[in-house]
């Protein structure tokens, strides 16, 4: 690992103290380390809090820290990686307990979204964080996980990471910040915090709710806002209207047999999807071998990967969706045209199916709808049922509207802004950064300077979940515990750090304070339920129990419909960069979007019909004009679409986001108000009369005839065969050693997440290869998502299908390579031989599949600390070399010598693969198809097995189990 | 030697007035005297140019790698194999044409054979080029040959690939062998008549001590003819092998059995063409000195209009069983090559084929400039053959969601026209330093005229 920049001086003086003691990282080496005055400096600087320890009873205490967090930051085995390269290579003389080179550990923790936990693993090998693993014990997530976290790794090791505390544009130190702010802390407080106000991102983590909790009552003048640009503030709102109270909903479909979705993005990504699209799938799988299909029934403006898995869908403008919420629950007829017979049929259905119906609307609907939709499940008897309350996880700050209003009057004195961006991602109407300059002293924390730290006096580098202490909760109030994996990169404190330097005497470790909170809440045996926190990642039992609550009866009479002309908006977060908070992550930069499949930039989703009328082409730019403010954009033409919507995507146009992120994109912050967040209304588009080029890996929509995604009509005659491996062949079968590797992908799972897309990316090194390559047809991604439609370009049926390598047993790829670079095993993967490629791409042009990738340019340059994210099982591919999908051969190996060594046959799971590792809804099984009772085995088995362009022969171990429909769907 | 005598209502293919001693003073002429030197110098001048722009294409490309091309995924085969085939067609398509003439001993080739298998060798020299230049890490191309190495690996025999590699190199063998074995008497010649000490001993050295004795013209015309023969095969071969690279696979558009056939008889077609382009501007770089007769064109100007038709019917075959019985992915292949992005591929053929109607005339068969636009429109033609069989097939095969399009890059164009320039070069040199026809052929000719029978 090429070395990286110190972090400081004193921890560089530690490390040689370490050295000294010739390798022995040993209890002795710590006594002698403790008692050195290069320690003390380093203690009473970072840690003053614990300096007085050193001398009386705590010592021990202290050892006990260092040793831990030695071990957890992995401060010895990586200052030893470093000062290799530096002076002379010591090998362990002893090894640390627990940690073997090159052995990959794996540590419970969790990836944020939005301040949202998902419970994960994360795989270190040597000290380095390298892949995201699910965690299956988590309550919420169970397994799953989404291409945010999947891409978190990415996050921990981006080069444009802010790394020093910076001072008015120039570098300064913790220190100095401290010292700088105590005065005005000081005055503070005899102020009773008058004039302060903190800003912070969604949190839900009870260690900093609690700290803030204390600092507001020291301080109770003082305010805290809390800014999510792509937040759940009005699912909170619409609670507030039915319940008198924000709570979440959660739902239960294991217990339902029906499903009606007002534009809901449970299966979208969010904070949600993991968990909830899990549940989803387990259900429907669950209701397919009781032989019924738990139908859903979705009504959306714009589609979105829920309303593309809905067996009946209709595209409905949003200015219609609030009545259509209100005549579900009076359950009035819906009268003439397609929204009216849908209406119809769903009140019936869920007539049909009271108590085991429910009715969801997406986060971003107004208040009313999800107050209404509360109303409709308590009407039809789901509520207690099939959809439960719990309190909210995230914390209920005052919303950075009445900051704005605040910093307007002239209010704020003093503002910390903790993990948010407001100058980038406030609304428009906030004008927050010329508002910043009137506020006397401000202080930004971030992971990244960005656009708000540039109008900060102090900017203060933010350290990464991935290398310091944190709780967070998952959507179901379970806490988890966020575990350092690494010595920190770079220079930065946690949010709970920085607000201790601020407001405690001596500023405290995050991770004692983390203990010291959940020490009260433990009980007892704190030790004990520590130590078991850790391991699992969750504390067991802290998901927040269900509200009794039943909705207050509708109040004010229903607004009728309106019926404007005009062109509507929505503004949604972008499906891979979220808020934009994502927007210098290369590898949500280059994952196709869902459903537009297009990469590197936001797009302006228009529906067929609006561009015949408008005669505009995909990459058209356009204008959009709302309320004298306008974005322009390339076009997308998106089918599906309701006629009069414009879908805008959030998260592009940063101007200060990095060397990936920067400049690309249009910002559709710059349409947002604070009283139209996700729907603006009164639009209009004009040509701006030039032309863009938008990258896209999948230009052609339709599967032309062919039924390469079959559907399963449930109750129907089984569409699965088995005619891809029973065709007659001249060719000799090669026999296998008992095992052959197989899988079976279930159609009806994906739900086009692309999770799987980035966890290949991770495991496998796969480069990444930016805008232009794409656009010449030079995408590397192993692991392709294709998207088609079917049906009217109004309201097409869209399915989603991955296409890892096919690993065919008479692979046609084979007999091309001229140096036999690809070639079979006897367990019957088709491996690629790396360096013995010499590029001559005939595989690529034999494949059936189109899964093969090759290395045009010296894609696989990169930073240094980006290379420090690689797996080192698997070999970085030079330029001029074929590349593909290897089935995660390194895992297979792993495995493979873990049973010979033991003597044991792999058992059924051993192996998973990244992508069916990181799917969130299980729709990939893998392992051996050759042991009859496998998993893989029996899906292959299945009535829906099918193998895709099977009448070729080529006899794929991939296969696939066909999407369900409705039985009335025979055809 | 041919013996069999021309009829004296043939046509006639010298003029009388020539005998031994002005053929071989007319021939040796243009070796050592150097006619049109300025337009000889012009075009050289030029053509060193491109082969100096080649050098830094190829530079440029293994500096950056392939990506510098514009191939991507799914086009992974795009104008460098376009480039290879291309030159293969034409080199195998003129030696077949030079080497089927002797086989079948039509006396008046001796006009035209040194052209036509200059212009075979040197093709498959400027193809060469490509099986190297096209691999991701080209420092390894000897890893598609059967060497002895200390890891025991072979090359995969089953690989198409490796079979064209054998094939190249060994057509490359044949067609110098064919070439300078035929010319080892006009060697002699040149070597006798030569001035000067310097340019005897040169071509004296090349004439590889001939003397003219009854026993080396009974060897020479055994070898000559064997090699024709074997000529003939190994082009057959190398168009075959390299049909085989796409009939091989099951690809729509390339998995059929009639490819063999219809890519050597295009490169016939197409060797023919250059054939004639080479003869026009023999005739245009040295008018007075060639031997070469407007009845040569008229005989030239039939054969490309037979293997012209040969052509059309192949394409309209193909035409016709696919869209009788192909399946959907052959018809839809079909369907793009006529409409597609890239359906310019097929009308490029089209243009080819449909103006070679005009050899049904006379006076179009026996006019340099009509037989060079042919000539030119037929390698144009071809060439789009290429482009269509490959990008068509790869740009779009069995999965809607794999499409991806293929835009030529400026530096694939810029190695091609890099290689035209290897090519032109080399040709010049050729034509200004050996003898441009045949001297034993012509004379042969010239006493088959006048009645007398020919010795040896």
């Amino acid at each position: 690992m090429p070395p990286m920049k110190a972090s400081a001086g004193e921890v560089a003086a530690l490390r040689g103290l370490l050295a000294q003691s010739g390798g022995r990282a040993s209890w002795q080496a710590l006594e002698r380390v403790a008692g050195s005055a290069e320690f003390r400096a380093f203690l009473e600087s970072r840690h003053p809090s614990l300096g007085g320890l050193l001398g009386g009873t705590g010592r021990r205490r202290i050892l006990q820290v260092m040793a831990a967090s030695f071990a957890f930051g992995g401060l010895a085995g990586q200052a030893r990686a470093q000062d290799s390269t530096e002076d002379q290579i010591v090998p362990y003389v002893r090894q640390p307990t627990g940690l073997t080179p090159t052995v990959p550990l794996s540590y419970a923790s969790a990836t944020l979204l939005d301040g949202i936990a998902n419970g994960v693993l994360v795989t270190t090998i040597d000290g380095r964080p390298i892949k995201i693993e699910g965690n299956p014990d988590h309550p919420w997530s169970r397994g799953g996980t989404d291409a945010f976290g999947q891409a978190s790794v990415l996050g921990l090791y981006d080069p444009d990471r802010s790394q020093a505390v910076q001072h008015l544009g120039g570098v300064s130190e913790w220190d100095s910040f401290r010292t700088a702010l105590q005065a005005p802390f000081a005055a503070l407080r005899a102020t009773r915090g008058k004039g302060l106000r903190l800003l912070t991102g969604p949190v839900t983590s009870p260690t900093l709710i609690a700290q803030i909790e204390r600092m507001k009552n020291t301080m109770p003048e003082m305010h805290w806002h809390a800014h999510a640009p792509a937040g759940r503030d009005t699912l909170y709102a619409g609670a507030r209207q039915a319940f008198g109270k924000p709570l979440e909903t959660r739902w239960n479909f294991d217990k339902a047999s029906l499903i009606v979705s007002l534009d809901s993005d449970f299966l979208d990504p969010g904070p949600q999807q993991a968990g909830a699209s899990r549940a989803w799938a387990a259900a429907r799988r669950r209701s397919l071998h009781e032989g019924r299909l738990l139908a859903m029934h979705a009504v959306a403006p714009s589609p979105t990967l829920t309303s593309a898995k809905a067996d009946y869908h209709l595209p409905v403008a949003q200015r219609d969706l609030p009545p259509l919420a209100h005549a579900l629950l009076a359950k009035t007829k819906g009268g003439e045209g397609p929204l009216g017979e849908w209406t119809d049929t769903v009140v019936a259905a869920l007539e049909g199916a009271r108590g085991q119906s429910i009715v969801l609307a997406g986060t971003h609907q107004p208040a009313e709808v999800h107050a209404a939709v509360h109303r409709i499940n308590a009407a039809f008897g789901n509520t207690g049922t099939t959809v439960g309350y719990i309190d909210p996880v995230v914390a209920q700050a005052e919303p950075l509207r009445e900051l704005v209003q605040a910093m307007r009057q002239g209010e704020v004195a003093m503002l910390v802004m903790l993990d948010t961006n407001p100058v980038y991602s406030a609304p428009a109407d906030a004008d927050f950064g010329h508002l910043l300059s009137g506020v006397a002293l401000k202080v930004h924390a971030g992971l990244h300077f960005d656009e708000t730290a540039a109008l900060s006096d102090w900017h203060l580098p933010l350290s990464h979940p991935l290398e310091c202490w944190g709780d967070a909760r998952s959507l179901d109030g379970t806490a988890s515990v966020i575990q350092p994996t690494i010595q920190p990169l770079y220079d930065g404190r946690s949010a709970i750090e920085i607000l201790s330097m601020l407001t405690d005497p001596e500023p405290r470790a995050g991770y004692e304070m983390l203990r010291a909170f959940w020490r009260g809440q433990m009980g007892d045996d704190f030790e004990a339920a520590w130590r078991q926190a850790l391991l699992a990642g969750f504390v067991s039992g802290s998901a927040f129990p269900a509200q009794p609550v039943k909705p207050a009866a509708l109040a004010t009479a229903v607004a009728p419909a309106t019926t404007a002309a005009a062109l509507q908006v929505l503004v949604r977060p972008d499906p891979t960069i979220w808020d934009g908070s994502f927007a210098n992550n290369a590898w949500l930069q280059e994952l196709p979007k869902p459903l537009t499949r297009t990469v590197w930039e936001n797009v302006v989703a228009i529906s067929p019909k609006l561009a015949a009328r408008e005669k505009l082409k995909n990459g058209d730019v356009v204008v959009v004009d709302v309320a004298k403010r306008q974005i322009s954009g390339p076009v997308w033409i998106q089918r599906g679409q309701q006629d009069d919507t414009i879908t805008l995507r959030l998260g592009y146009g940063r101007r200060q986001a990095g060397s990936v992120g920067d400049g690309i994109g249009y910002d559709a912050y710059g349409l947002r108000s604070f009283d139209a967040l996700w729907q603006i209304g009164g639009a209009t588009l004009r040509q701006a009369g030039a032309s863009a080029s938008v990258a896209t890996t999948q230009q052609l929509d339709d599967q032309e005839g062919h039924d390469y995604v079959r559907m399963q009509p449930v109750g129907g005659k089984p569409v699965g065969d088995n005619s891809a491996f029973t065709q007659p062949t001249l060719y000799q079968r090669e026999e296998s050693d008992g095992r052959a590797w197989g899988m079976v992908i279930d159609l009806d799972s994906c739900i086009g997440c692309n999770a799987c897309i980035v966890a290949c990316q991770a495991e496998n090194n796969v480069p990444v290869v930016g805008k232009k390559e794409v656009l010449a047809g030079r995408d590397m991604h192993w692991l392709r998502v294709d998207r088609y439609y079917a049906g009217a370009d109004e309201n097409p049926d869209t399915r989603f299908m991955p296409v890892p390598c096919m690993q065919c047993e008479a692979a046609p790829c084979e007999p091309a390579c001229p140096v036999e670079a690809t070639l079979h095993d006897a367990e019957g993967l088709n491996l690629m031989v790396y360096n013995r490629c010499i590029g001559t791409r005939a595989c690529s042009a034999y494949c059936p599949y189109k899964v093969r990738h090759f290395n045009f340019l010296h894609y696989s340059e990169a930073p240094a600390s980006i290379q420090a994210q690689r797996n080192p099982n698997v070999t970085v591919r030079g330029r001029g070399v074929m590349e593909k999908c290897t089935y995660c051969v390194q895992r297979i190996v792993a495995a493979r010598i873990d049973a010979d060594t033991n003597h044991k046959p792999i058992p059924d799971g051993a192996v998973v693969t990244a992508c069916a590792g990181a799917c969130p809804t299980q729709a990939i099984t893998f392992g051996n198809l050759a042991e009859k009772e496998s998993a893989v085995a029996k899906a292959r088995a299945d009535g829906r097995n099918y193998a895709l362009l099977g009448e070729l022969n080529t006899r794929p171990r991939t296969t696939y189990l066909a999407a369900l429909a409705p039985e009335e769907r025979k055809a | 030697m041919p013996s069999q005598a021309l009829s004296n209502t043939g046509p006639v293919f010298l003029p009388p007035a020539h005998d031994d001693r002005t053929i071989g003073a007319q021939i040796a002429g243009i070796a050592f005297e150097h006619p049109s030197e300025r337009r000889w110098l012009i075009a050289f001048a030029g053509c060193c140019a491109l082969v100096g722009l080649m050098g830094v294409s190829v530079g440029w490309l293994f500096y950056w790698g392939i990506g510098v091309w514009g191939n991507n995924i799914p086009v992974g085969w795009a104008l460098d194999i376009v480039s290879y085939d291309w030159w293969m067609g034409n080199a195998c398509g003129a030696l077949i044409v030079s080497a089927m003439l002797l086989l079948s001993r039509q006396s008046w080739r001796g006009a035209l054979n040194r052209a036509a298998e200059t212009v075979a060798l040197l093709s498959a020299a400027a193809a060469g080029l490509y099986p190297i230049i096209h691999l991701g890490r080209p420092w390894f191309f000897y890893w598609t040959l059967p060497y002895p190495n200390n890891l025991d690996l072979w090359p995969q025999f089953r690989s198409p690939l490796v079979w064209d590699a054998f094939d190249i190199i060994s057509f490359l063998i044949v067609a110098l062998l064919f070439w300078y074995v035929g010319m080892i008497p006009d060697l002699a010649t040149l070597r006798d008549r030569a001035t000067g000490l310097r340019r005897k001993q040169i071509y004296g050295v090349a004439a590889l001590g001939w003397r003219g004795s009854v026993v080396h013209w009974a060897r020479w015309i055994q070898t000559y003819r064997v090699l024709a023969l074997l000529g003939v095969l190994q082009a057959i071969c190398t168009q075959c092998g390299a049909s085989v690279m796409y009939a091989g696979t099951l690809e729509p558009g390339w998995h059929s059995t009639l490819l063999p056939v219809s890519t050597i008889i295009n490169a016939i077609f197409s060797g023919l063409g250059m054939i004639a382009v080479v003869v026009a501007l023999i005739r245009y770089l040295y008018p007075i000195q060639s031997p070469i007769t407007p009845h040569h064109l008229d005989v030239l100007g039939w054969m490309v209009l037979t293997a012209g038709l040969l052509s059309t019917y192949c394409y309209c075959a193909d035409f016709f069983f696919t869209s009788l019985g192909g399946d959907a992915y052959d018809r839809s292949v079909m369907l793009r090559r006529l409409t597609g992005a890239y359906a310019s591929g097929f009308w490029l053929i089209g243009a080819a084929l449909l103006p070679i109607h005009l050899l049904w005339f006379r006076s179009a068969r026996r006019s340099g400039a009509v037989l060079f636009v042919l000539g030119m429109l037929a390698m144009a033609g071809m060439w789009g053959d290429h482009f269509m069989l490959l990008v068509i097939t790869q740009h779009r095969d069995f999965l809607p969601s794999s499409q991806a399009h293929y835009s030529i890059g400026i530096w694939a164009v810029l190695t091609w026209i890099g290689t035209t320039g290897l090519f032109g070069a080399l040709l010049l040199l050729a034509l200004r330093y050996l003898p441009v026809a045949s001297i034993v052929e012509l004379r042969l000719l010239a006493r088959q005229q006048v009645g007398e029978t020919p010795r040896g």
